[in-house]
């Protein structure tokens, strides 16, 4: 029985700026005064209010208006479950929109607003559309919306959004910080009420490494809304005790304010913490929030239970609360939700709210009991001077902006209207499951306490207290000390047999005694069933979920996704299990029957900002610099970026006034004197063994067993399906010893493939290979007087001259006196072109040299686009065109692969359909006026054909202004290309709506013979 | 001939202090990979004994031998060797795993960012997604892994509270700022320094 | 979800890249064009039970056979690659 009665003293307790705050609350510090607005409205409150609890002290009941029908909305719970009061918090940059009132921590100075609703909250114009009710039924979407299609994007939509949806996300970029972090511990424990703080306890002393998280900024849970007295005094205080001694265990780490929202595989995580939400402005440089990935070998969930509602017509008006809310909010917070209250409940705790609102001074009007007789009804009827109606349902409410009365139908059919401001409804309780369905498991209904029940046989995973459906504070103290107790154990903590500890000692055992009523909807209230709600925040109503069942969404997916119940930023944490007793009613099943849905993370809305983390802007992935990029920044370079690596895209000189100026400059200097690049990006790999010339016939298409020390090769990988892969250079530096190039893009996909073709294709192959590309920066110079520029820098015992050291040739040498280099005659150009590699710490200063020495011979350096306009100019593939979709033959490579060995992709390529000259193979193109632009990606047909796909023949994938010839140039794949060389040919660009004639030429515009290239 | 070129660090500065955690770059040392032949490890192991009195570490730890010698794992059947500058340490391992390991210079390819002071687990735990916790990942220990989205190989020096992250060197930058923004956020008020 | 790599203990997905069928094996050379065509093109899609290839691409570089259930995600084992552990030390 209910024996902590207070006594019964009248409302109002403190004056008349809170007028429904009581003396005190366990929560909350009334010794000291904060100010918020709300609606522009300023009130005070105390430090541990949420916004709910403050705008309740305040005797602010409306505070939102309903996703779809614009309805009047107050506040319906105590927590995280809340559907209705949802606000904009804070202003400008800050501005966060469907924050729930229930959960926001009120500081000083806080603004907010209400949302949904114009032009105020207390008139809204689109109020309307709850008169319009009927059109916005079930499906309405689907039915009004389908014919004509044109109409949705111009005239539906636009209404739609208007009308229906909630706040407003700031304009401005977030300007606060996120951050993420890493938890590991044995056990993780789920919540802090009476079954958490025990399974801790037990799991602790057992010597585990504890993670015990809280998502409210207190511990205790339903603790601080109940009058229940553990080791003879105040639950609450006994869970702030048990924290203290758990926090000064070694082994215990307590997160408050940290939400587990998900629970992935192999026993991973998501935990999302409000950092500094609870105060005005971060600290500078603290996070607003992070992201926790806790990894625990155990995990105890005891996340407790979440109130439902009982459907009745017109259950939504501001003052219908949850019964557990209300003890909440008196309790915990100090606030009398109203003063005139009258209960509604079908189980033994909705009456516990008459015992606390009585305690707190609210006139108990009426307590309806759905059940037949009970004798406790009748006890706390009789204690708090309240009308007991038995067998009774409220068929209807009345109030406009907040209730003002209800029409109860007594168990003898007979109607009673009774005033009020407070209804508090207890429909049952449902066990916040949430966590433990995310990998798929479903709950089973439990007919003892008429809720889903977790059905966890995994061997991680334990559940304890309200949350396994254990409906008293002692069966949850025992529970979670068994649960925690356990959960250690099967980390190697402690004995599994050995007993848990001694539980606490709790004054009372609560009755619950809940019969089922889900609504109140008989022959005559049925009438109204289109405002008696199941989902509040999606508008949801009894009537829509019998109108789907009719229209044959019977099964409960279904039924979810026509009506979208529960498919709110709540995800019907108060609606689900009603929505699905009325489904099952409708079709005459039982509940299991009907089944259930599973939840997804999150189980709580996370900010996209959390999840984000530390990664945005500048710094959403990391940057590669190469070893030259100070001093590139230094000559005021533009960088570009190639996958990760930040590259010098040009280098920009007074008086250029366009990048392509630019461009064009360090071309002309390239083909006329001499430039340097810095080509470091390339992936370099370094290949040692006795196998390793054999693993490069395997990886390439062409021959490497003869290739002499100190000499290069160009190579082309294929994937196993044929296609090209990659293309580079690799030296033979040594007898076994190997370094081999590849595009920058592909450096690391290269090295996984090498390590597969290794270690799964053939193992047996004695090679070792290593990634050296961070470890020399390797500079281009390239031009005719290129040479003369080496010269100043590569020691003399060196020779450099066309027939020492010709094209191709590799060698490991000596720069500036001794330092150790790498010197390859390369040249991705068409120039004499070397590339000179010197440790990375020097590259820095390489490029200062060559800028010194080179000076005399008009040397600058040139960027990426001119590296691109140059290869064009030459004829050479790159990214463009070995785009995963060309063969070595659409290269015009066909020949190079080999017949005398395997290799990978050999039988593939051999594929007639992929050798086939009819296939769009490598050509040139030239426009027939030079000024012409040739872009990317325009489609080539034959001269005069329609510009349909039909005709279509190839296509460009390269294209550039070239400086050297005067003219636009490009390569593309062509039908029967290499055939054509002459023909004139027409260019669709489908973007730009243009056809435009090209000569078809060879793909090498410039020094086809390599005259240069050998110079 | 010009004068001989001199070396630029990755990272500039060499230091920062942020609530009371230090980030500097540790000096520049020689490391020499070492990829054993197969077969071959036996000899290899007898040969680095002989000379350094040490052998390639089974797991992820870094041994330490003669004249400054650190033998550390670096992937599943690689061995990084390091020694202080001027150890020319190419040059003393290259008779003795001649035919027995491929030898590659890493000297310049990565640096090594150090966390010092009280809570540099608790600021690293924000990039890595190891356990630290010193039973776990003690003095001497070694993972290959991610901070953030930048591979590193994480170690716990010994003798010194705090991590070392060595890193590709033109990760270097980016890294030192994710450290530092690591630093700057503060201990969570959940772990214990 | 977390793979226990034989190398480096049990550690968090990002560092692996998946690739797929273990199960599959190269065909020789002269292996006639079905065979190829199997090997390139076509997969098992088992519910239940399956081999297939993970990259400790982030960690140790090792290429592991990993033995997972579909229907469940459930590893039920994790070993190297082909014979590449041949040098690995006897001690485990």
């Amino acid at each position: 029985m209910y024996n902590i009665m207070r006594d019964h003293a009248p409302l109002p307790v403190t004056g008349p700026t809170q007028p429904m705050r009581l003396i005190q609350g366990n929560g909350i510090d009334v010794g000291r005064t904060i100010r918020f607005t709300f609606d522009d409205k300023s009130y005070t409150a105390h430090p541990g209010d949420t916004l709910a609890s403050a705008l309740l002290a305040n005797g602010v009941r409306l505070v939102g208006r309903s996703f779809k029908y614009h309805r009047p909305r107050g506040i319906l719970s105590a927590g995280p479950e809340e559907p209705n009061a949802l606000v904009e918090l804070r202003t400008g940059a800050w501005r966060e929109p469907n924050t729930r009132a229930t959960v926001a921590e009120l500081f000083d100075g806080l603004t907010a607003s209400s949302q949904n609703r114009w032009p105020t909250l207390a008139f809204d114009a689109m109020g309307i559309n709850g008169v319009l009710s009927p059109v916005f039924t079930a499906g309405f979407y689907y039915k009004t919306f389908m014919w004509p299609a044109a109409f949705w994007e111009k005239i539906y939509e636009p209404i739609i959004r208007r009308a229906a949806g909630l706040g407003r996300a700031a304009e401005e970029a977030d300007p606060d910080f996120y951050e993420k972090s890493n938890g590991f511990c044995d056990v993780l424990i789920v919540g802090s009420g009476p079954a958490g703080l025990a399974a801790a306890m037990a799991a602790a002393t057992s010597g585990a490494r504890v993670i015990l998280c809280e998502q409210d900024s207190l511990p205790g849970g339903r603790l601080r809304a109940e009058n229940i007295l553990i080791d003879h005094r105040p639950g609450w205080t006994w869970a702030e005790a048990t924290v203290s001694r758990l926090r000064a265990m070694p082994n215990v780490r307590i997160m408050t304010r940290s939400c587990v929202f998900a629970r992935y595989d192999g026993g991973t995580y998501g935990v999302f913490e409000r950092v500094s939400d609870h105060l005005a402005v971060p600290q500078p440089d603290q996070p607003r929030q992070r992201l926790w990935r806790i990894v625990a070998r155990q995990c105890v969930v005891a996340t407790g239970a979440i109130e439902r509602p009982i459907v009745f017509p017109n259950n939504d008006r501001p003052g219908i609360m949850l019964a557990g809310a209300v003890r909440m909010y008196v309790n915990r917070f100090g606030v009398a939700p109203g003063r005139q209250a009258i209960v509604y409940t079908n189980n033994d705790d909705g009456l516990r709210t008459a015992a606390d609102l009585y305690a707190a001074g609210v006139r108990i009007m009426a307590i309806v009991d759905s059940r037949q007789s009970s004798t406790h009804a009748q006890a706390v009827a009789q204690r708090t001077g309240a009308r007991l109606f038995p067998g009774a349902r409220i068929a209807d409410t009345s109030g406009y902006r907040g209730v003002t009365a209800a029409l109860i139908r007594g168990g003898n059919g007979k109607d009673c209207r009774i005033a009020c401001d407070l209804i508090a409804v207890s429909g049952g309780w449902n066990p916040d499951i949430a966590l433990t369905t995310h990998h798929g498991r479903r709950p089973s209904y439990s007919d003892e306490i008429a809720a889903f029940i977790p059905t966890p046989d995994e061997e991680d995973l334990h559940v304890a207290g309200v949350a396994a459906g254990t409906m008293t504070t002692s069966g949850a103290l025992t529970e979670g000390a068994r649960a925690g107790h356990q959960a250690a154990a099967c980390c190697g903590f402690g004995e599994a047999s050995s007993p848990p500890l001694a539980a606490p000692i709790v004054d009372q055992d609560e009755s619950y005694g809940i019969v089922p009523q889900w609504h109140a909807m008989d022959a005559e209230s049925g009438r109204r069933a289109g405002r008696a709600f199941i989902d509040f925040q999606n508008d949801v109503t009894a009537k829509d979920t019998k109108l789907a069942a009719q229209e044959g969404f019977r099964s409960v997916e279904h039924l979810k996704r026509y009506t979208t119940l529960g498919m709110a930023t709540d995800q019907g944490k108060t609606a689900n299990v009603n929505g699905l007793a009325f489904l099952a009613e409708v079709n005459g099943q039982s509940i299991p029957q009907t089944g259930t849905t599973l939840t997804r993370p999150p189980t709580q809305p996370v900010t996209l900002g959390t999840l984000a983390g530390p990664h945005r802007g500048l710094h959403f992935k990391p940057h590669r610099l190469p070893p030259t990029h100070q001093w590139a920044s230094e000559q005021g370079a533009v960088f570009t970026a190639n996958g990760l690596w930040q590259r010098a895209h040009w280098y920009p000189r007074a008086g250029e006034t366009t990048w392509q100026d630019t461009v064009n400059r360090e071309v002309n200097t390239v083909r006329n004197a001499v430039g340097f690049c810095d080509v470091t990006t390339l992936g370099k790999i370094d290949i040692q063994g006795p196998d390793a010339a054999t693993f490069l016939e395997r990886v390439y298409v062409n021959a490497w067993q003869k290739l002499p020390v100190g000499r290069a090769r160009y190579g082309l990988m294929l994937r196993e399906d044929g296609f090209a892969f990659d293309d580079g250079t690799t030296a033979r530096l040594g007898e076994n010893n190997y370094v081999m190039t590849t595009t920058t893009a592909n450096a690391g996909p290269v090295m996984q493939h090498l390590e597969f073709c290794h270690q799964c294709l053939w193992p047996d192959m004695d090679v070792q290979v290593i990634s050296v590309t961070d470890e020399w920066a390797q500079i281009a110079v390239a031009g005719p007087r290129s040479r003369d520029v080496l010269r100043q820098i590569v020691d003399p015992q060196y020779d450099l001259s066309n027939e020492g050291f010709g094209y191709m040739a590799a060698a490991n040498i000596t720069v500036c006196g001794g330092q150790s280099a790498r010197l390859f005659r390369l040249s991705f150009s068409g120039e004499l072109a070397y590339e000179l590699a010197v440790p990375a710490h020097y590259g820095d200063a390489l490029a200062r040299l060559l800028m010194r020495v080179g000076a005399p011979y008009g040397i600058a350096p040139y960027g990426t686009e001119a590296l691109g306009v140059m290869r064009i100019e030459k004829g050479h593939p790159a990214g463009p065109e070995l785009n995963g979709q060309t063969t070595a033959h659409d290269l015009g490579m066909g020949r190079m692969l080999s017949t005398k060995k395997d290799f990978i992709g050999r039988t593939m390529a051999a594929r007639a359909a992929l050798t086939g000259p009819a296939r769009p193979t490598l050509v040139g193109l030239r426009p027939l006026v030079a000024g012409t632009t040739l872009a990317a990606g325009a489609h080539l047909l034959p001269k005069g054909s329609p510009a349909t796909a039909a005709f279509d023949q190839g296509w460009i994938s390269s294209s550039a202004w070239s400086p050297t010839i005067g003219s636009w140039i490009a390569l593309g794949f062509l039908s029967n290309g290499p055939a054509r060389h002459g023909e004139i040919i027409a260019v669709h660009n489908p973007l730009a709506d243009t056809i435009t004639e090209a000569e078809i030429v060879s793909p090498v515009f410039v020094d086809p013979e390599g005259k240069r290239l050998h110079a | 001939m010009p004068d001989p070129l001199l070396p630029q660090p990755a990272v500039q500065p060499p230091s920062i202090t942020v609530n009371g955690l230090t980030l500097a770059l540790a000096p520049t040392r020689e490391t020499v990979s070492i990829g054993p032949f197969a077969k071959c490890l036996p000899d290899l192991d007898a040969a680095l004994a002989s000379t350094f009195g040490v052998t390639l570490p089974a797991d992820f730890s870094t041994a330490s031998g003669q004249d400054g010698l650190q033998l550390t794992k670096a992937a599943h059947h690689q061995w990084f060797a390091h020694a202080p500058a001027g150890a020319g340490l190419m040059a003393r391992l290259a008779p003795l795993c001649a035919g027995l390991a491929a030898l590659t210079n890493q000297t310049d390819s990565r640096v090594t960012l150090c966390l010092r002071g009280t809570g540099a687990d608790a600021v690293a735990a924000k990039l890595v997604p190891v356990d630290l916790a010193p039973h776990h990942f003690g003095p001497g220990h070694t993972a290959l892994t991610l901070a953030g989205h930048i591979p590193v190989i994480l170690s716990r020096p010994d003798g010194t509270s705090g991590l070392d992250f060595t890193v590709f060197r033109s990760f270097a930058r980016s890294l030192h700022h994710d450290i530092h923004v690591a630093m700057k956020g503060g201990i969570p008020h959940s772990e214990r320094v | 979800m977390r793979l226990n790599c034989p190398h480096c203990g049990e550690r968090s997905l990002e560092e692996f890249t998946y690739r797929g069928d273990a199960t599959v094996r190269r065909p020789a050379l002269d292996a006639p064009a079905e065979s190829w065509v199997d090997y390139v093109y076509l997969r098992e899609n088992p519910a239940g039970r399956h081999e297939e290839y993970w990259y400790h691409g982030a960690g140790c570089r090792a290429w592991l056979v990993v033995e997972r259930d579909t229907t469940t995600h459930m590893v039920h084992g994790v070993r190297p690659a082909g014979a590449a552990s041949e040098n690995a030390r006897s001690e485990s």
